[in-house]
């Protein structure tokens, strides 16, 4: 993708904020701001068509995970950019698990935005890298293994249902699915966090606060 | 013979933890008429300024304690007008701030017109 045009969403929740955003992409003549909306606003980014999409997490109404969904559900084709005030790489982890291709600190610069979202629009990925290195840091101490947060939204559904003592067949019956693809999911679940009882599973889950 | 004066120079202190808004801020302040704009991710109570300030803005919403900063500028500042950018405003915390010395509070639904409004009042 060219870096030129590049039709760039914002949402933002509070209003001074936006503006600001939308200032900074506009100043820079490789964007064009379609708009900025406090929520994510599907019908607007199905009609905009953005290439990219930019969420300023703090202070979005509800989970992240839903939030990210809403925006690549609108718009398939955008690559989503996700604000945070929060150096936290569980929340990064969280963000990229559902489809962000960024993850950006504010307390950066302009200029380092536009440079972060310039690379993500090249097809890159963009993450802060003292995040990443926290990230790296804890997997290295994990002995390379990934843990809870890179669980799919499935799993984790799965996962907290172990922890609250259901067996597969109640959990089938709880998420319609069936008690094989159920059975398939706890065996994934186990494989990811390197365990082999449910009671470690729920473990797992409490100190994750999945539960 | 008519004795020169000298130009007021408008002083403001931005008290801004992202600092990716500062600079939109500052030229909110600027615009304003303000020459000195000093922006800081934060401030310790204790922290030494080399001039004094005319306006404080203070964001509030990512600042652990923003009401003790609201007290500590209070007090280092006495004639200055602060200037409290909230990201949310109950019924409770708006007075509070207000009795700790933040003369205008402007909250989540704010925009440019209002900003400008509060850094025209704190003028």
């Amino acid at each position: 993708m060219a870096v030129a045009g590049l039709r760039v969403a914002v949402v933002e929740s509070q209003v001074l904020f936006a503006k600001a955003l939308c200032s900074i992409f506009a100043d820079d003549g490789a964007f064009v701001v379609l708009g900025d909306y406090r929520t994510p606003n599907v019908e607007a980014f199905a009609q905009g068509k953005p290439d990219l999409i930019v969420i300023d997490l703090d202070g979005q109404p509800v989970d992240v995970a839903q939030t990210i969904v809403a925006c690549t559900t609108a718009a398939p084709e955008a690559r989503v950019c996700v604000l945070s005030m929060h150096l936290s790489p569980e929340m990064m982890q969280r963000c990229l698990a559902h489809g962000a291709e960024a993850y950006i600190v504010k307390d950066i610069s302009p200029p380092e935005l536009i440079r972060a979202m310039k690379t993500v629009a090249e097809g890159q990925s963009y993450v802060d890298p003292r995040v990443a290195g926290g990230l790296l840091r804890r997997r290295s101490q994990n002995g390379g293994k990934p843990d809870i947060l890179e669980l799919s939204a499935r799993e984790s559904e799965v996962l907290k249902l172990i922890a609250e003592g259901l067996a597969n067949k109640q959990i089938s019956a709880r998420l319609h699915l069936s008690e094989k693809t159920v059975k398939n999911h706890v065996s994934r679940i186990f494989s990811k966090l390197n365990i082999s009882a449910r009671t470690q599973a729920a473990v797992h889950a409490i100190r994750a606060g999945i539960v | 013979m008519v004795p020169s004066v000298s130009p007021v120079v408008m002083r403001a202190l931005l008290i801004e933890p992202q600092m990716l808004f500062a600079p939109f801020f500052a030229a909110t302040l600027t615009a304003a008429g303000y020459d000195r704009i000093e922006a800081v991710e934060r401030v310790e109570p204790g922290d030494a300024f080399a001039s004094g300030f005319d306006t404080v803005v203070i964001d509030s919403g990512s600042i652990d304690e923003p009401l003790q900063i609201v007290r500590a500028m209070r007090a280092r500042f006495p004639a200055a007008k602060i200037v409290l950018y909230a990201h949310t405003i109950d019924t409770m915390w708006e007075p509070l701030a207000r009795s700790l010395g933040a003369d205008v509070l402007i909250g989540p639904r704010a925009d440019e017109a209002d900003l400008r409004a509060a850094i025209a009042f704190a003028v």
